[in-house]
């Protein structure tokens, strides 16, 4: 299964959120870095037919999507970033709607949904009104109903926001198991999800295709444009210290202070002399950093 | 000043204000055209003018004799005129500006005549009030009573007493009484405010809550300032919707007028005992109706806060607003229960009564006068508003937790296990949207309706009743002759007492012969009238039958006009009832669709759902058409309720063989064009009301499209199809009259010869079909085409 997403352009008055973006997506884990207003959500809603396209197409194996129609629908499983649920339902019936919706089979459904709530971690709520679900159970429930119907096209919107660490673990690593033989799009401002899961990372900006590829090449583009750089702690709130010009210049992607010392790690081309290779690995959100430019 | 600026910025509720004010003004202009019979109510109000003007100073016998003397001139003019189509002034004809000056010009003498006549008559009316008293105390049993009646009569004569000594004064009075009258302000103003507090409440809701309640000047501060926003918008709405009445009125009848003479020498004000002229009137009225439209703001606010669902605290406030009105309009002056009428929220919506008219009430069998303790309450009562208003408050509790009986969770699941997609959609009516409790009030309130209400009947129309129960069934020959043979015997009756008086008269007979001989002749004439009135009647059907499969029956028909609510136009206002029992029914019908459907998009676009929706195979066309057949279903349940009780009264009342009966049997339908018995045209009224009613279900489902909030949603759909009904139908007002949906929905009313037709009924049916198919294909083709980001 391929989506071939060529010259794809939206529009929305004289803004462009997405500017003939070409990209091809075959199986596997597809992770979708950006800042706020990058077009990572309008992304998600072409794919999904949520919004209109100005321009542009959006291949299924060659066929255009907007001609399958339902025959398209019935391959994606969306989870939007939005939490908008049926507060007055019961997180079960809300299943049991979103597989009725999804035409699945009422046995096949209620077989998914008992043991993707399990997956979720929702059994013990399944009973409950949404009403009183937290942030987080809202967001796997929202998860759970992606994953009705066993999809082949999983496009994910902030999949882990709002989830505690131990449940963000659980929901990655569940993507990851599930991932075999689906494509799934995943957005996330959450560098280190895509880094752990993802096989190809790409950074969106300003609506073009900043930088693709797998989160191990990138960071090992990046091996000498990341530094370490000490200086004392009182130089922070100096605005004319060495530091402070430092900071001014350059793209500063961690700051730590311990023991009276600043320890500062600069992403860039030209970085100023003195510093020290960066310790530990180069992270993915060193690499959003320098890719993302100006952004 | 922060909390000011924000809630006064939006732009949308100064245009709205503005559009309440400018149709307030545009309804009472019009109000006036139609009052006096014009069609130029400027040119009456210069006439108006130019008559007090010339009446000046004079004695009332001499302003009475001049205002008949001009009334006669123009009389004999327009029958001049009728009759010599060639009358020696051309100009003077219909339609020339000659002819609506002079008809305004009459029409203004004839108002300011009977203002003349009631100043005359003015100071008799305080004497008979004393004479009533005196009357009342002579009889023994009232003098040894020592309830309400006599005391209330005692205490009346008291009050009244002093303004024997008040000197009636001749002048414009034109303006305040058509303020006094003007009962659309109080409404409208009344909209304006809930709408108001509803964005209030609003604010809340929209999870600001907790931000804004943990700020330092975000809990006591903050209510206090809406409490002075609201306090703001009364004076607003008192200067814009009160004051702007009053000033256009004045400047339509030619200026104010002497304002210092005593307010009883307007006619509307003849029972206020209250020694005051028209300008302090003025004064007390405008204080009053300030502090009144704060109080009723603090009241819905106050009422709007008690639930944590917007949907919920509507709920409460109608449910209050009704009973409320209820009271206000059904419990009799005189009840020992008119406690609750007066002292009432309508009391200190509606504030002319209180000071045109006087009432008192029942405390424990003593009378106490009404505007007093109104008056008095108004001040404390907005006190305790305000306390309650500003209470300290806490996030609002949602109902979170497990189902509360574990039986009613498992029966749910095993139900939603089961559902289709309808069924779901079905659920999310009844259960979410709390359709069930809308359907329980329904049947509640469907089940308390009149559905056969009253219908006053003249000796006339009894004896005709008895007659046509006495030759109920087809309309034969032989029943035609037999009805000639009545009539002949019923005149031969007739002329034998005339013929007594005659005799009588002549001295032939003593007045105890002649009493012998013309006992009955009351009772005779109406049997004659009756007689007359069911040949008559036999005649026409006999004649116009042609077109019937079947021939025409002599029925009795009192139980089909109480129910379908036909009365001549001479007797509507006793029989209002009646006349409105269909409209009411029409508008609780639309109330309901209103609360069932205003939810089915704006649900989804208020939590943000339907954008997964649209992602799901079924989430497109389907869901939309599984929509529509939910609201279809819903909307069947609703009209299934309120028809079903109509015809299960209507068959408790009549025997169920009547309903065989060609339609043109009733006299009412004696010209319907379709040969139907009374069952079939009952089968297709109510299938047009049940056609009309979808319709009115789309019309509600392009309003939930367009709405984001469920809450937007249903006000908007309850202002735009229920409050023009409720304009016309039970309030009164006759511009009302095209936007009012219940005319279509109840059918009936198109049908009276009076109104409409059947042709008429049919365009309308067609026309709300129509708009119905292109409210869903914009519904579709926005989903096809608009940008839904």
């Amino acid at each position: 299964m391929r989506i071939e997403i060529i010259n794809l352009r939206k529009n929305y008055g004289n803004l462009t959120a997405l500017d003939d973006l070409s990209l091809t997506l075959d199986e596997g884990i597809y992770g979708i870095l950006g800042a706020n207003g990058a077009g990572k959500s309008t992304l998600l809603n072409l794919l999904t037919d949520n919004a209109k396209r100005s321009s542009g197409q959006i291949l299924l194996d060659g066929e255009d999507i907007l001609q399958m129609g339902a025959r398209y629908r019935r391959l994606v499983g969306y989870m939007p970033q939005q939490q908008g649920l049926y507060e007055q339902m019961s997180a079960k019936a809300f299943l049991l709607y979103i597989a009725e919706l999804k035409e699945l089979k009422k046995k096949d459904a209620k077989a998914q949904i008992e043991s993707l709530l399990v997956a979720t971690n929702l059994s013990d709520v399944a009973s409950k009104k949404i009403a009183g679900f937290s942030g987080g159970m809202r967001q796997r429930l929202l998860l759970a109903q992606a994953l009705l119907g066993n999809p082949q096209l999983l496009y994910l919107d902030e999949p882990t926001a709002g989830l505690d660490p131990k449940e963000r673990i659980r929901v990655r690593n569940y993507i990851s198991s599930i991932s075999k033989g689906k494509t799934i799009l995943l957005a996330t401002h959450i560098a280190s999800d895509i880094e752990l899961i993802a096989n190809q990372v790409i950074i969106l900006k300003r609506g073009r295709i900043a930088q693709m590829g797998d989160p191990d090449s990138l960071a090992a583009r990046l091996r000498s444009k990341v530094k370490e750089y000490e200086f004392p702690a009182t130089e922070l709130d100096d605005n004319k210290s060495r530091y402070s010009g430092i900071a001014k210049k350059h793209k500063i992607s961690n700051i730590i202070i311990g023991n009276g010392i600043l320890t500062a790690r600069l992403v860039g081309d030209k970085l100023p002399e003195g510093g020290k290779p960066a310790q530990g690995h180069i992270t993915l959100e060193d690499a959003y950093l320098y890719f993302s430019g100006d952004e | 000043m922060g909390e000011f600026r924000r809630v006064l910025a939006n732009g949308k509720y100064a245009l709205f204000f503005a559009l309440l004010a400018a149709l307030n003004i545009f309804v009472l202009y019009s109000g006036q055209a139609s009052k006096h019979y014009t069609s130029n109510i400027l040119s009456f109000g210069r006439q108006y003018k130019k008559i007090i003007s010339e009446a000046g100073s004079g004695s009332l016998n001499d302003i009475q004799k001049s205002l008949e003397k001009k009334i006669q001139d123009f009389e004999d003019a327009f029958l001049a005129m009728d009759d010599n189509p060639e009358y020696p002034n051309p100009a003077f004809q219909p339609g020339s500006s000659d002819y609506e000056l002079a008809s305004n010009e009459k029409q203004a003498a004839s108002s300011l005549l009977a203002q003349a006549q009631y100043l005359k008559n003015y100071p008799e009316y305080l004497c008979l009030i004393q004479e009533r008293k005196e009357r009342m105390e002579k009889f023994s049993f009232m003098r040894t009573e020592s309830g309400f009646a006599l005391r209330n009569v005692e205490k009346t004569a008291r009050d009244f007493l002093p303004l024997l000594e008040v000197d009636v004064q001749f002048g414009s009075n034109e303006a305040i009484t058509a303020f006094t009258e003007h009962k659309l302000t109080d409404y409208l103003s009344l909209i304006f405010l809930m709408l108001f507090c509803i964005r209030f409440i609003e604010d809340e809701r929209k999870g600001l809550y907790e931000l804004v309640h943990s700020l330092p000047r975000g809990r006591r501060w903050l209510l206090a300032n809406q409490a002075l926003i609201l306090a703001a918008l009364s004076f607003a709405i008192t200067v814009f919707f009160y004051a702007s009445s009053i000033a256009c009125l004045f400047m339509l009848y030619g200026g104010s007028g002497d304002l210092g003479r005593p307010i009883q020498s307007i006619s509307a004000f003849q029972t206020c005992t209250m020694q005051i002229s028209i300008s302090r009137y003025l004064i007390y009225f405008f204080m009053f109706r300030f502090c009144a439209t704060f109080l009723i703001a603090l009241a819905i606010w106050s009422m709007l806060g008690c639930f944590s669902e917007i949907k919920s605290n509507i709920l409460l406030l109608a449910a209050v607003l009704a009973t409320q009105y209820s009271m206000y309009t059904y419990i009799p002056e005189q009840s020992y229960l008119n406690v609750l009428k007066y002292v009432n929220l309508f009391s200190y919506i509606h504030v002319s009564p209180l000071f045109a008219s006087y009432f008192n009430l029942n405390i424990f069998s003593r009378p106490l006068n009404s505007r007093p303790v109104i008056s008095m309450l108004l001040l404390p009562l907005i006190v305790i508003l305000i306390k309650y208003c500003l209470r300290p408050r806490y996030l609002p509790t949602t109902s979170t937790a497990t189902l509360r009986l574990p039986g009613l969770t498992d029966i749910r699941l095993r139900l939603a296990a089961k559902m289709r997609l309808f069924g779901f959609e079905v659920y999310k009516i009844l259960v979410i949207q709390k359709g069930l409790l809308v359907f329980v009030v329904l049947l509640y309130a469907t089940q308390n309706s009149e559905f056969m209400p009253y219908t006053q009947l003249t000796e006339v129309d009894r004896q005709t009743e008895a007659l046509l129960l006495q030759l109920e069934g087809e309309i034969s020959q032989d029943k035609i002759v037999e009805i000639a043979h009545m009539v002949e015997k019923s005149k031969l009756k007739i002329a034998s007492f005339e013929q007594a008086e005659q005799e009588y008269k002549d001295g032939e007979i003593t007045y105890a012969e002649y009493q012998s001989q013309t006992r009955g002749e009351f009772l005779a004439i109406i049997r004659n009238s009756a007689l007359d009135e069911v040949q008559a009647r036999a005649l026409y059907l006999q004649r116009t039958s042609q077109i019937l499969t079947q021939k025409p029956w002599f029925l009795p028909e009192r139980h089909f006009k109480s129910c379908f609510g036909f009365i001549d136009q001479e007797r509507l206002k006793q029989n209002k009832a009646s006349f409105t029992k269909q409209h009411r029914l029409g508008i609780l019908s639309i109330m309901s669709v209103c609360l069932l459907v205003a939810a089915s998009y704006s649900y989804e676009n208020q939590s943000g759902i339907n954008m997964l929706l649209g992602t799901t195979p079924r989430g497109d066309v389907q869901l939309r058409l599984i929509k529509l057949a939910a609201s279809f279903l819903s909307t069947f349940m609703v009209w299934l309720i309120i028809n079903g009780f109509e015809v299960y009264s209507l068959c408790q009342e009549i025997p169920l063989r009547y309903l065989q009966a060609p339609v043109q049997s009733l006299p009412m339908f004696a010209a319907f064009p379709l040969p139907l018995s009374i069952s079939g045209f009952l089968a297709l009224v109510n299938l047009i009301r049940l056609l009309n009613l979808w319709s009115v279900a789309c019309f509600i489902m392009l309003v939930s499209k367009w709405c984001n909030r469920v809450a937007q949603a249903t006000l908007i759909s309850i202002a735009v199809f229920v409050v023009p009904s409720v304009m016309y139908a039970i309030l009164g007002f006759e511009n009302f009259k095209f936007f009012a949906l219940s005319m279509p929905v109840s059918v009936m009313g198109m049908l009276v010869a009076d109104f409409g037709s059947m042709r008429n009924c049919i365009v309308a049916t067609l026309v709300m079909i129509f708009c119905a198919v292109a409210f869903i294909a914009l519904i579709e083709y926005q989903n096809r085409n608009i940008q839904r980001l």
